[in-house]
């Protein structure tokens, strides 16, 4: 297992330098240019010449590129061209915030998300299942902006019990977290629903109920866990999404976090803090896969036994 | 039909058991109006063709129906004197695994894929003989030697078990809290020759050692002629002929359970094909008014297609449900 998770973690090297190379790339055909954007319309063809040399963008793209690499073997993701701070202290300054948000939203997520689901597939059918199923596809199709700010204007402006934006205690962290997660919990419930109603009728199940075992451990002992699957997918991949940074809800509720800093980055061409974004992203992206991969070996040993024989070949 | 026994005597009494199932707005009848009685330690067979209701009675009498598709459940189960379909859950729930148990068709369904196995064999008994987990998992290790696994694999998982083994463990979690009433569906189908074999002994010395009585179901006249005291035809959900093994095995008289035998290969005669029951069962879904048989019977006359055939009896302990046969 070790040895696997060792390779996994080898194996991320090159998907990184590939986005890397890419994004960097990508940035570099995009049309409109920072120091432009920078100094304005009134700055002298001298001036502009002048900031170009400054941060290097004067040299052709191979050298460009190949400076950025060796940097980022270094941990060294450039400087900010308009803040002149480092890209990677940025990060680290604002990864709590994303990563609080994104936790506690994956966990009210799971905790609503997979109770729900297993209450329609236990009453498949039936009205609560229907009206449940209706109120998931509202979740899942209503935009999340929207709902964050139906939730400031009721919580906060018309009853006043929790505070609207900026960060804090964990009180500045529920109404971000709801909006954050609502799609997500009506993606899960929806998964979960359909997962369990393959296995909840399955002949182990049955073969549950006719050891005399009560209802409640049939569902969550036998059937929950072979209907896990497909579930922790959507939560991992919903997981890494959040930690990317979620825009609209950061915008919204004015927490500085990780997908801010990109959007602000990407708005002012500032190169160095849309590359080490992204790259960022890529890598919690591979980490929470791996992650996800080896829940699944702990949820379901036929998987666990095929990484131990994979690595035993290796 | 009339029984000379009185109920007490009877582990089980089945009684005009219906069971009917909703599929697409059309109501399926899969068991209509079986009864049949089983004395402690006894076996009985129930025999027919795929579809004919033989797991629906099982089923029902655990309660394990699927619940999304049964319509209705009538008549009366008896057991130990109780009636089982009226019973509120909670009185039922004690029952299931501990004085009745199942041992199911499919060993490569029936178990749970993500527990080991000695972990479903424990989990009965701690349920039903109040034992801590360290003790139910011994119990549940003594089990498994009892079918013939070795401790050692005992916290393996199915997949890692062949057919054969799995059969053993299904088996090994119906009889962990030596239950008084054993239901069989099809134990044998799902396994090669060479294993079946195996596992009818292994059954059937479990069953003399812990004194269970035994409903087996199988379309395997073999088997019946191995294991059971008592035969019951089942066809279209109804009991065509029930009576002792010797009485059906030798003096077989509705005309399907003679097609049965006629199907069966002996090699003692010079018989170059077998002869099959020619045609399908009706669909339960539109059961015919009279002898569900009528349209395979070669014996066939106006008044079975018109009216329902009541069971008549022959001897002491054997019943047909034929027009056709003369009552003696």
């Amino acid at each position: 297992m070790i040895r696997y998770i060792g390779k996994r973690l080898l194996q991320m090297i090159p998907i990184l330098l590939t986005v890397a190379i890419l994004i960097f790339t990508l940035m570099y055909f995009v049309p409109g240019d920072p120091v432009e954007i920078m100094l304005g319309d009134t700055a002298t063809p001298e001036q502009i010449a002048a900031a170009r040399a400054k941060f290097g963008l004067d040299k052709p793209y191979l050298i460009r590129l190949w400076n950025y690499l060796v940097g980022i073997v270094h941990l060294d993701f450039g400087t900010s061209y308009l803040q002149g701070s480092s890209v990677a202290s940025e990060l680290f300054l604002r990864f709590p915030r994303t990563l609080t948000l994104a936790s506690l939203s994956i966990l009210f997520t799971i905790v609503v998300g997979i109770p729900i689901g297993i209450q329609c597939a236990i009453h498949a059918n039936k009205l609560s299942d229907k009206i449940w199923m209706f109120l998931t596809m509202l979740g899942n199709s209503m935009p999340g902006f929207w709902l964050a700010l139906l939730l400031v204007i009721l919580f906060s402006v018309k009853l006043g019990l929790l505070p609207s934006n900026g960060t804090g205690g964990l009180e500045y962290y529920i109404l971000p977290v709801v909006a954050n997660s609502i799609g997500s919990l009506a993606d899960i419930a929806r998964q979960t629903r359909s997962s369990m109603l393959e296995v909840i009728r399955s002949d182990y199940v049955v073969t549950a109920r006719a050891k005399g075992l009560p209802e409640k451990e049939v569902i969550w002992k036998h059937a929950l866990p072979n209907a896990l699957i497909p579930i922790i997918t959507v939560c991992g991949s919903r997981f890494g999404f959040m930690l990317g940074g979620t825009v609209i809800i950061e915008s919204v509720f004015s927490i500085p976090g990780i997908g801010m800093y990109m959007v602000n980055g990407i708005n002012s061409r500032d190169y160095p803090v849309v590359q080490g974004s992204i790259i960022y992203i890529a890598f919690i992206f591979a980490f929470i896969m791996l992650i996800t991969d080896l829940i699944y070996a702990y949820v379901d040993p036929r998987i666990k036994a095929q990484y131990v024989k994979s690595v035993k070949k290796a | 039909m009339e029984h000379k026994k009185t109920e007490g005597q009877d582990l089980i009494s089945v009684k005009n058991l219906y069971v009917e199932y909703k599929s697409g707005g059309e109501t399926i009848h899969a068991v209509n109006g079986v009864s049949f009685d089983l004395e402690a330690g006894k076996t009985i067979g129930l025999v027919g063709e795929t579809g004919a209701g033989k797991t629906s009675i099982a089923r029902a009498i655990l309660r394990i129906l699927p619940d999304h598709a049964t319509k209705r459940v009538g008549g009366e189960i008896f057991f130990k004197g109780k009636e089982l379909l009226g019973l509120p859950e909670q009185e039922m729930r004690p029952l299931r695994g501990k004085s009745i148990s199942m041992i199911f068709q499919d060993p490569m369904t029936a178990l749970n894929p993500v527990k080991t196995v000695v972990e479903q064999i424990a989990e009965g008994i701690r349920l039903h003989q109040n034992m801590n987990r360290k003790d139910s998992l011994r119990a549940a290790i003594k089990m498994l030697e009892t079918v013939g696994i070795s401790q050692d694999r005992a916290y393996e998982y199915p997949h890692q078990f062949s057919g054969g083994m799995k059969q053993r463990v299904v088996i090994a979690i119906a009889l962990a809290c030596n239950p008084e009433l054993l239901i069989a569906d099809e134990p044998t189908t799902a396994l090669d020759v060479t294993i079946q074999a195996q596992v009818l002994d292994l059954m059937k010395k479990l069953q003399e050692e812990l004194g269970t009585a035994m409903i087996l179901i199988t379309h395997d006249l073999g088997v019946v002629a191995g294991v059971c005291d008592t035969v019951a035809v089942v066809y279209a959900g109804e009991l065509v002929e029930y009576g002792t093994k010797e009485d059906l095995f030798d003096h077989p008289r509705h005309p399907y359970t003679k097609g049965l035998f006629g199907a069966l290969p002996d090699l003692s005669k010079d018989v170059n094909r077998l002869s099959p029951v020619e045609g399908l069962p009706p669909d339960p879904s539109s059961l015919p008014v009279g002898c569900a048989f009528a349209s395979r019977c070669g014996y066939a006359t106006d008044k079975c297609q018109k009216g329902h055939v009541e069971m008549k009896r022959f001897g002491d302990t054997h019943y047909v449900r034929c027009n056709c046969c003369e009552e003696g």
